[in-house]
């Protein structure tokens, strides 16, 4: 009798494990997600203030600026879904990084105290998204992981927890931009 | 090679030879006086008590006292002249080492008699644990080396030679010694019943460079990359150990594989550890490893990165037993100097792209 009550408390207390471990880990996917928002939140925010400040300057580009505040738009409406959000995120990352090459082309553009400082905060905002990411990468793979190994597999399948999807780059993104001046 | 370092170095290379040679000699004579205590000690549990009266009878011991009287002197003798070429030595190596690195970089400045302080060596966190060059500056010693400090384009930059003591490792050299070690013990093990002074063991002697620069990217927390011993071993297990000895930090688990075999990451924030270690950083680390041929810890706190790199001689100092005319011991030392410059090169501290360049971090 003895026996069984020990046998039955030591499984008890590993059910609590894993079900806690379970639950840690999906909370740690949920909170490097959520930091991935802030970046995109700050990468937005800097979007008028670099727009206004470049505007006078490129004139040439100003389809790919109009381009810019449109889709900043889009991204700040209410009832947009995150998988579309991440999808416009990508797309004003690219055209921002397009922003920054081409003002090579710009000697005055490049001499703008202004300029170099938003372009400073941008390049700073982007390693910081680059790093939430891998980081949102890193606790994914760390919960999937989990939930293919055994035991803790059941005790997944139990609480009906499914693979989260890593988060790729899109394809359009991981070109390098093509400049023409 | 110049004629005037040349002649140097020959200088220096005698006194090293007399140096090595009386040093041995003293180390030698010490052991003799060691198996003599040992010999006596233990005299008792091997022979019985007649055989043990006769042999240390009045008479048997005075047909000893003469050799014995002699010995003393030339333990002496050769105690002092260690201690005269060592001194010596040093300062023919100081003039050596200072032409050297003189010559290496010259918008660097060398200083003898000058290093980095405690409390700094304390912050870097990769040779002592955080806090303790405070709490324990009565314990731990770090006497003035010296430094070679300055600006390589916009990074300012501080390469120290270290050599750490601690109280502890300094007693545990009296336990080879009969007698005194039980001394000793009762002294390491007693005295911290009866003091609040307890000194920290987990602090280590460290013999080698720390170089300390700002870095080009703005930190809050920390983030400490130390060597991977364990998981050359045990593989993707050594995560699971390594997260158990954590004090207050995370363990990063980084995707770059070839510096997870090399490195363990510890640090205060997840994504801050991956925006400090990107994957081009993560790449030059290793690449520097690779190059210098020797475990490398590096940390980043403050808007500052340290690198420490073990060095048994010391960073500023010309090997010991090494001929310094005619072997490679002063490429060696050259190769030393130039990689630990080369770091602001390697690590490419010199972009700027996300803070302003004239920003410096030191007074």
């Amino acid at each position: 009798m003895t026996y069984a009550i020990i046998i039955f408390g030591a499984l008890l207390l590993f059910t609590i494990f894993l079900f806690n471990n379970l639950i840690a880990k999906k909370n740690k996917v949920h909170e490097a997600y959520s930091s991935i928002d802030v970046m995109l939140k700050k990468r937005t925010d800097l979007i008028p203030r670099l727009v206004n400040t470049v505007k006078g300057y490129m004139e040439h580009e100003r389809a790919t600026l109009t381009e810019i505040t449109q889709l900043r738009e889009k991204v700040m409406a209410e009832n947009v879904q995150p998988t579309a959000r991440f999808n416009l995120e990508s797309q004003l990352g690219t055209l921002l990084e397009k922003v920054q090459l081409r003002s090579e082309a710009y000697p005055d553009l490049k001499s703008n105290e202004n300029f170099l400082m938003l372009q400073a905060s941008l390049n700073e905002v982007e390693e910081q998204l680059s790093a939430a990411r891998r980081a949102y990468n890193a606790a994914v793979n760390t919960f999937n992981n989990t939930l293919e190994m055994f035991p803790s597999n059941i005790m997944g399948k139990m609480m009906g927890y499914s693979q989260k999807e890593l988060f790729t780059i899109e394809t359009e993104d991981k070109e390098a931009p093509h400049i023409n001046f | 090679m110049e004629k005037s370092l040349l002649l140097l170095l020959q200088k220096a290379e005698v006194k090293r030879k007399y140096y090595r040679f009386f040093k041995l000699f003293y180390f030698f004579q010490i052991q003799i006086i060691l198996l003599i205590f040992v010999t006596i000690a233990f005299a008792p549990l091997l022979l019985d008590g007649s055989r043990l009266g006769e042999t240390f009878q009045v008479h048997n011991l005075e047909r000893y006292l003469v050799p014995h009287k002699l010995y003393w002197i030339i333990f002496f003798v050769s105690m002092f002249a260690s201690m005269y070429f060592k001194v010596r030595y040093t300062q023919l190596e100081k003039e050596v080492v200072q032409t050297i690195v003189r010559k290496i970089d010259k918008r660097l400045k060398f200083e003898n008699d000058n290093s980095i302080s405690l409390q700094e060596i304390a912050d870097s966190e990769i040779i002592l644990p955080p806090g303790k060059g405070k709490k324990h500056s009565n314990h731990i010693e770090n006497p003035p080396q010296s430094i070679l400090m300055g600006r390589i384009g916009h990074t300012t930059i501080r390469i120290g030679s270290i050599d750490l003591f601690h109280q502890r490792s300094r007693t545990t050299l009296l336990l080879v010694l009969p007698i005194i070690n039980i001394i000793a013990i009762l002294v390491i093990y007693l005295r911290p019943w009866f003091t609040s002074k307890t000194v920290d063991h987990v602090g280590k002697n460290f013999t080698g460079m720390l170089a300390v620069a700002n870095f080009n990217k703005k930190i809050h927390g920390v983030i400490v990359v130390l060597p991977d011993k364990l998981e050359k071993r045990i593989g993707y297990l050594a995560k699971s150990i390594q997260s158990l000895n954590l004090k207050n930090r995370l363990l990063i688990h980084l995707e770059n594989t070839e510096f997870e075999k090399e490195f363990v990451v510890y640090g205060t924030d997840q994504i801050e550890a991956r925006y400090i270690l990107s994957t081009a950083i993560m790449d030059r680390i290793v690449a520097l490893k690779k190059k210098m041929g020797r475990p490398i810890m590096l940390s980043f706190k403050n808007d500052k990165l340290y690198i420490a790199i073990e060095h048994p001689y010391g960073f500023f100092n010309l090997p010991e037993n090494k001929n310094l005319v005619h072997s490679n011991a002063l490429e060696l030392f050259h190769e030393n100097i130039a990689c630990a410059i080369g770091i602001v090169k390697d690590l490419d501290l010199n972009t700027r792209i996300w803070r302003k360049s004239n920003e410096t971090i030191f007074p």
